[in-house]
């Protein structure tokens, strides 16, 4: 089952329809979203606001600042761009040195970002100058790389170094302003080695068509196709590359590269308004955006998990960001966020929820079930709203053996995966137990079926019985004879008048059968929450096709010289229906007993019951108004089109009743009012 | 028979018909003019009173006594001598007992070392900055009492002086009172002394802006601004260099004025409407107590106008707004309201030294202030047990299958037996709010009844309230007093929702762009009209009384909704609507016996039996640094209050330990059953509530509580900090509770019995 990804906006829209009453005690609300279902929900902090560092602390207050870097040693390094400096600070925020600010070949011109490797060397983008400067741990420079000579790069190729990462060989990943080719890959030397993962342009329809039709003088004069220009870059613990973009015109804002530049999230569409992306000891990703000023945090599968923090460009509160600009987590799991435009930084520290939360899903994600059940007990203790506590649950008491337990929290969480791997395990324990007795109660059974089957005629005759039973019961058989032999049934039943009770009985069967499917399914075919159903909209879906096939069939088919009378056309309908009923109750049943695996053995069933269903359908319409082949195939185009229409037509006239309603509703209070 | 009445003529035909239609429609007319709602008056509730303070006439004041250089004296009583410096109309107070004297605006000298200049300038030597507007431009232009346009006079009156402004270019004159009174100084804008003409228009009066301002770190001490439970702002904090000042509107703003966007940072209303300053050992609090209804406090660190730490209440006169274009688009004008709030503006200035010269001797002020009006309940009595309070939920209606659904999560059977639980495990005095009851098992609604059959009904709830009754717990049912959610309430949107300034219903609306304002609604939900919604609230409290309900809750309302309805047919204001809610409040009372509101605005203490989601909290902003509790201090003793229930505490531990240093009673929100019930209702963020899960954390935190119950009837006559995350509340009897945030400990020392 494909994971979800709706827009906040959206999702945001679900949230609000049942507003918080409690007393504003952090000024933002933390979001918990269930990518599965597709829903977000308000959750208890899992951050909150520490402290805020602003230039009060330093010998001149930052200005603009672009970029932070938390080096494993805890020192933070921040990019004060304006004042032309890398100020250095400790874990707690205490200003230790400037680095950059001195004359000489050190001096930096509007750097916008660093970075500090292993041994402590400081690798500046020095974008202003258009130069990567780096400088020992002393704070004193030691090289310039300018852009490299290389006959790869085109002459104007403009190299303006924004942000910048070093791997373990020492290779400088630099992300270049505004350029589509993907980050700039530099060795020690300062040699160019080419680029790695651009993003991919995205291309509409109108494009594709464009593409085919137009000539090359046209194409040319059409406005380049660009794919989203890489915004920023990070670098993990086990060497993987986040590359971060932001903007509409690609996917893949979030990235994630090894070092054969092959994206392990697969191109999947993100926020657009990504700024920065960082990651902790333990693989999780915290992302900041322009869009609401919220943190992201997503699990290391880049699944959104928690959005929390708020953003407005009046923003005069502690965890309020005004224009973000870039995201570190310590090695404490602090959050750092750097506001560009209020010249602070905000620093966040987890709650005993968020550590818990975040531990749970740390040890979950590991695979280590057993550490992490305390945890997700301890969470859904906590916050009784959240289904992946379960799943967590779920997934432990699964790899203790206890697959009952796992059953039914995977069934609270609704979770369809893991269902399916306990419900494999407790259907093998239940075969292997019940085995013999299943197999003597199917022989009992088969058996006994037999000499029913022998004993009927001679049951059935015996008795006298209701008329109307009688003949409600020999239209049903009908009915059955109907689905096996198509051709010679429909023809039978040219001429008869079938009883209304059968007729009214059938659709009635198959809308119990209808709602039979839904909430008899397993949860493997019907993930939801059985609540969020819409009965009546899931029986129109049945039945308003159905009513308008046949008014349309019967429309078309008069016109058009068939021979079926309406009621004809109704009976046959209806009839053609049967194949739902009788392969729908058996196919509901099986999904109870397979897995995801099976899953091809009810896809199988359902595919072949629509398609007899459509046959049905077909012979229906040839037998009963006497068509030829041909014939049939245009006159059923031409049903399909009319049911467009009579839909269509449909829809104006309820609109325009509404109006017309709502116009008179309105009369009659502008009269009361005003009386 | 029938055929014998029906005529077999044509035109008698027609004429049954046209008089059968005739009758028809206006029949329905007459039922649809039918009051269905008791008239105001079987409720004891009048109109809301409007009152006028009073323009003086009289001779010409003349200079008398000298004072200080440039100032002359103008009235003079046992505590204060009030000075006036008639060429730039700045006022200064002497209080003769310490001889310490108030300026109105910086002396000369100080003045002179302003780095400021222009406007900014001009503004720190004038007692009051008046914007106004000119003709159909929306841009306001400020003057102050150094413009040349501006005409001055005085009259003295008893005990002060009048000032008369008048600027004749622009037909444009008001007058400013100000009177000396035992405590210190009143500042009085009347509202019958504001003339406009046609072109100009008043849009904001800020009067004394500089009063008592302290100039950078020249002297020790923080002005007091009322954010939340009550914020500082210390001279000596090092800022930087972008701070904004702190000018927010008192209550909030109105939603009314459509100003609310969604996407705007959560931050706590203003709720009572209290500021002031201390330098050194002298202090002032300034109370607004006229007018607080359209006024904004404003606090203005060294920085940002000059070089002066000031805070003054503003006035508003007139609003600006939105105004849609047509219905179709979402393009808004900006435009200028064309009325003027007509409301008098009266602020008093309690001047304090010594050691009443900090937050709690200003707590106290207000609290003299608060009982002389008599706005506050009576005392409270000493308890035996310290109270405990439960809010229970019922459950919810939830979408399900196409539909809605009510979900229960407590019974009244599964309640009673919490109950008794608690009470068998040692819980005290409880006091419990239902909440759930309601028919259609939403929050925004007055669809009560008959009660939520999923709880047990009305008889379960009649069985209910008579044992709790046995055991002497108090049981109110929560409703809600503002918001309305159209589907769920028997009132109609056009005919009794309130309007928005800019003449629509207001609604909840939600917009991606701030523009399209959001309000604490949600989406579609409309603010009933005060009036028609406590005549249908007579109908609840009837009920509910018939069952033997202890009292009501109002969970949204009286206590922190406050809205003005620009309705032509039945304009209202924000003092309007607060009065009618007094009004319920009292009547509530009166019938029950008890009466409980949420979070508490100043206006509706007088009734409150307990106040629900008391502000307690900060609003994290960046210019305040530290949060006091002066808010509790002004109303501990006199109503219970309590903080946000236990069992949703961000940190469960700091937060307790807040709610004990700031003298809450505990209170927790629970449901019988698993919290996930309420997955999809309205109860949607109680994420964890279920009893089973909280019971012994109630225990404990109960034991907690009561081992300081002897304070829960006194006043707090002190509180302080001793050190870093240390602080000691101080009792009337000495009792003194030690809170400290570092070892998460509390103790209770001293005092009587």
């Amino acid at each position: 089952m494909r994971l979800m990804h709706k827009t906040l906006a959206a999702l945001c829209l679900l949230s609000l329809l049942f507003p918080i009453m409690a007393s504003a005690q952090i000024p933002y609300d933390t979001f918990f979203v269930d990518s599965r279902h597709g829903r977000m929900s308000v959750i208890q902090p899992i951050y909150v606001p520490k402290k805020i560092i602003d230039g009060n602390r330093m010998d001149m207050p930052l200005s603009s600042p672009s970029d932070l870097f938390i080096a494993p040693d805890g020192k933070v390094y921040i990019v004060d761009t304006n004042n032309n400096r890398i100020v250095e600070l400790d874990a707690e925020g205490n200003f230790l040195r400037s680095i950059g600010d001195a004359e000489g070949s050190g001096r930096l011109n509007r750097p916008e970002g660093v970075f500090v490797d292993e041994d402590g060397m400081i690798y500046v983008a020095n974008t202003g100058d258009r130069t990567v400067v780096t400088f020992g741990s002393d704070g004193n420079p030691i090289s310039v790389y300018g852009k490299p000579e290389s006959n790869l790069l085109y002459d104007d190729y403009f190299f303006q170094p924004s942000k910048l990462v070093v791997d373990r060989r020492g290779i400088m990943y630099i992300v270049v302003k505004d350029t589509y080719q993907g980050l700039f890959r530099m060795n020690q030397a300062g040699e160019f080695t080419g680029f790695f993962g651009a993003n991919k342009a995205k291309l509409t329809y109108l494009d594709r068509l464009k593409r085919m039709i137009l000539s090359r003088e046209q194409l040319e004069r059409e406005v380049a196709i660009r794919p989203n220009a890489v915004a920023n870059v990070t670098i993990s613990d086990d060497g993987f590359l986040f590359v971060t973009s932001s903007g509409n015109k690609s996917d893949g804002q979030i990235r994630k590269l090894n070092a054969g530049g092959v994206d392990a999230f697969q191109n999947l569409k993100y926020d657009e308004n990504l700024v920065d992306l960082a990651v902790d000891s333990q693989g999780f990703l915290y992302t900041i955006s322009r869009r609401f000023g919220e943190v992201g945090i997503y699990d290391p599968t880049g699944t959104p998990m928690i959005y929390f923090g708020m953003g407005s460009t009046t923003a005069r509160q502690q965890g309020v960001v005004s224009y973000p600009t870039s995201i570190a987590v310590s090695g404490t799991n602090e959050v750092w966020v750097v506001d560009g435009a209020q010249n602070v930084v905000h620093v966040f520290e987890r709650t005993s929820f968020g550590e818990t939360f975040l531990k749970a899903n740390e040890l979950f994600f590991k695979g280590e079930y057993e550490a992490s059940k305390p945890h997700w007990e301890e969470v859904a203790a906590q916050n009784g709203m959240m289904d992946i506590a379960f799943t967590g649950l779920g997934k432990h008491a699964f790899y203790e053996g206890d697959y009952d337990t796992a059953l039914a929290l995977f069934l609270e969480a609704r979770d369809p995966d893991g269902y399916s791997d306990a419900f494999w395990y407790v259907r093998y324990e239940w075969i292997r137990r019940y085995f013999s007795w299943v197999f003597f109660g199917a022989i009992f059974a088969i058996w006994g079926v037999y000499l029913l089957l022998r004993r009927r005629k001679f049951v059935l005759s015996g008795r006298t019985w209701h008329p109307l039973l009688m003949r409600t019961g020999s239209e049903l058989r009908d009915a059955i004879y109907v689905m096996f032999h198509p051709y010679d049934g429909f023809y039978r039943l040219k001429e008869r008048r079938i009883s209304w009770f059968a007729v009214i009985f059938i659709v009635a069967a198959a809308v119990a059968v209808n709602l039979y499917s839904i909430f008899g399914s397993s949860i493997i075919v019907y993930p939801y929450n059985l609540a969020w159903v819409n009965i009546p909209l899931s029986i129109g879906t049945l039945l308003v096709p159905w009513i308008t096939w046949a008014l349309a069939n019967y429309l078309v088919s008069t016109v058009k010289g068939g021979e079926g009378r309406f009621r004809e056309v109704v009976q046959g309908s209806t009839f053609a229906m049967v194949p739902y009923i009788v392969l729908m109750v058996p196919a509901t049943w099986l999904s109870n007993l397979i897995v995801t695996e099976e899953w091809v053995v009810y896809d199988l069933l359902t595919q072949v019951m629509w398609v007899w269903i459509a046959f049905l359908f077909f012979v229906m319409t040839q037998v009963t108004h006497n068509f030829d082949f041909g014939e049939t195939i245009k006159n059923i185009v031409i049903t399909a089109f009319t049911i467009a229409i009579i839909w269509i037509f449909l829809a104006i006239i309820i609109a325009l009743s509404i109006n017309l309603y709502d116009f008179l509703i309105q009369i009659y209070r502008e009269v009361t009012l005003v009386a | 028979m029938l055929k014998r009445i029906w005529p077999a003529s044509y035109q008698l035909r027609l004429l049954y018909l046209a008089v059968f239609v005739i009758v028809m429609s206006s029949s329905l007319l007459w039922i649809s003019r039918l009051e269905k709602l008791p008239p105001l008056d079987e409720m004891r509730i009048g109109s809301p009173p409007q009152s006028s303070l009073p323009v003086y006439e009289g001779e010409e004041w003349s200079p008398g006594t000298v004072g200080p250089p440039g100032f002359y004296e103008a009235a003079d009583n046992e505590l204060f001598t009030l000075f006036l410096e008639p060429e730039k109309s700045q006022i200064a107070v002497l209080n003769k007992r310490n001889g310490y004297l108030w300026r109105s605006n910086p002396a000369p000298e100080d003045v002179a070392e302003e780095t400021v200049a222009g406007t900014q300038l001009e503004n720190l030597q004038s007692p009051y900055i008046l914007e106004y507007t000119s003709g159909k431009n929306v841009r306001r232009i400020q003057s102050n009492a150094l413009d040349p346009k501006m005409r001055v006079s005085y009259i003295g009156i008893e005990n002060g002086v009048q000032a008369s402004y008048s600027y004749p270019d622009l037909s444009l004159s008001f007058v400013i009172q100000y009177v000396l009174t035992k405590h210190g100084l009143e500042v009085i804008i009347p509202d019958a002394g504001i003339q406009e003409g046609a072109e100009h228009r008043v849009f904001t009066i800020n009067p004394l802006p500089f009063f008592g301002a302290v100039s950078g770190t020249e002297e020790e001490g923080y002005l007091f601004v009322p954010d939340g439970p009550g914020g500082l702002i210390h001279y000596d904090t090092l800022r930087p260099a972008n701070i904004r000042g702190y000018d927010f509107p008192i209550y909030g703003n109105d939603p009314a004025h459509l100003k609310d966007g969604f996407f705007d940072p959560k931050r706590e209303a203003i709720s009572y409407p209290v500021f002031g300053l201390t330098r050194g050992d002298q202090a002032y609090a300034a109370i607004v107590k006229e007018g607080k209804y359209s006024a904004n406090i404003r606090a203005l660190p060294s920085g940002i106008v000059s070089s002066y730490h000031s805070l003054s209440a503003n006035f508003t006169y007139r609003e600006e707004y939105g105004r849609r274009v047509s219905s179709i688009t979402a393009q808004k004008v900006r435009t200028i309201y064309e009325e003027r709030v007509r409301a008098d503006r009266l602020i008093e200035y309690r001047l304090l030294s010594g050691e009443e010269a900090d937050y709690v001797g200003m707590a106290a002020a207000y609290r003299s202030y608060l009982e002389e009006e008599g706005m506050l309940p009576n005392r409270l009595e000493p308890v035996e047990r310290m109270p405990l309070l439960l809010s229970i939920i019922g459950g919810g209606t939830k979408p399900k299958f196409g539909g809605v659904l009510y979900e229960t999560a407590t019974t009244f059977a599964q309640a009673k037996d919490l109950v008794q639980q608690l009470m068998d495990g040692g819980a005290g005095q409880l006091r419990i709010i239902i909440q759930g009851w309601q028919n259609s098992g939403r929050k925004d609604t007055d669809q009560w009844f008959p009660i939520q059959s999923g709880m047990g009904g009305e008889r379960a709830a009649g069985e209910f309230v008579t044992s709790m009754d046995a055991l002497g717990v108090d049981v109110y049912f929560e409703d809600f007093m503002g918001w309305r959610d159209p589907e769920y309430t028997d009132f109609s949107i056009k005919a009794d929702g309130i309007q928005s300034i800019d003449s629509t219903v207001l609604r909840g609306r939600f917009g991606m762009d701030n523009n399209f304002a959001m309000l604490t609604g949600s989406t579609g939900d409309f603010i009933v009209n005060p009036a028609k919604a406590i005549r249908k609230q007579k109908q609840l409290i009837d009920t509910l009384k018939n069952i033997g309900v202890d009292g009501v809750h109002y969970a949204d309302g009286p206590g922190n909704l406050l809205f003005s309805d620009y309705n032509d047919a039945a304009r209202l204001s924000r003092g309007d609507t607060a009065f009618y809610y007094e009004s319920l409040l009292r009547y509530v009372q009166e019938e029950m016996g008890n009466v409980s509101i949420q979070r508490g605005n100043d206006y509706s203490l007088r009734y409150a039996d307990v106040i629900i989601g008391f502000p307690l909290e900060p609003s994290y902003d960046l210019v305040i640094d530290t949060t006091v509790p002066f808010y509790p201090i002004a109303v501990h003793g006199y109503v219970p209050y309590t903080a946000t229930p236990g069992n949703l505490r961000v940190d469960y531990e700091l937060d307790l330990l807040k709610s004990i240093e700031y003298g809450a009673v505990p209170y927790f929100q629970l449901t019988y059953a698993d919290s996930r019930k309420l997955m999809d209702t309205d109860y949607d963020d109680i994420y964890s509530s279920e009893f089973g899960v909280w019971k012994d954390r109630i225990l404990e935190e109960f034991e907690k509580f009561d081992a300081f119950r002897q304070v829960y009837h006194q006043r707090i006559v002190d509180h302080e900090q001793l050190s870093d995350g240390v602080f000691v509340t101080t009792y009337e009897d000495g009792t003194k509770v030690t809170v400290n945030y570092n070892t998460k400990q509390f103790q209770v020392t001293g005092g009587g019995a």
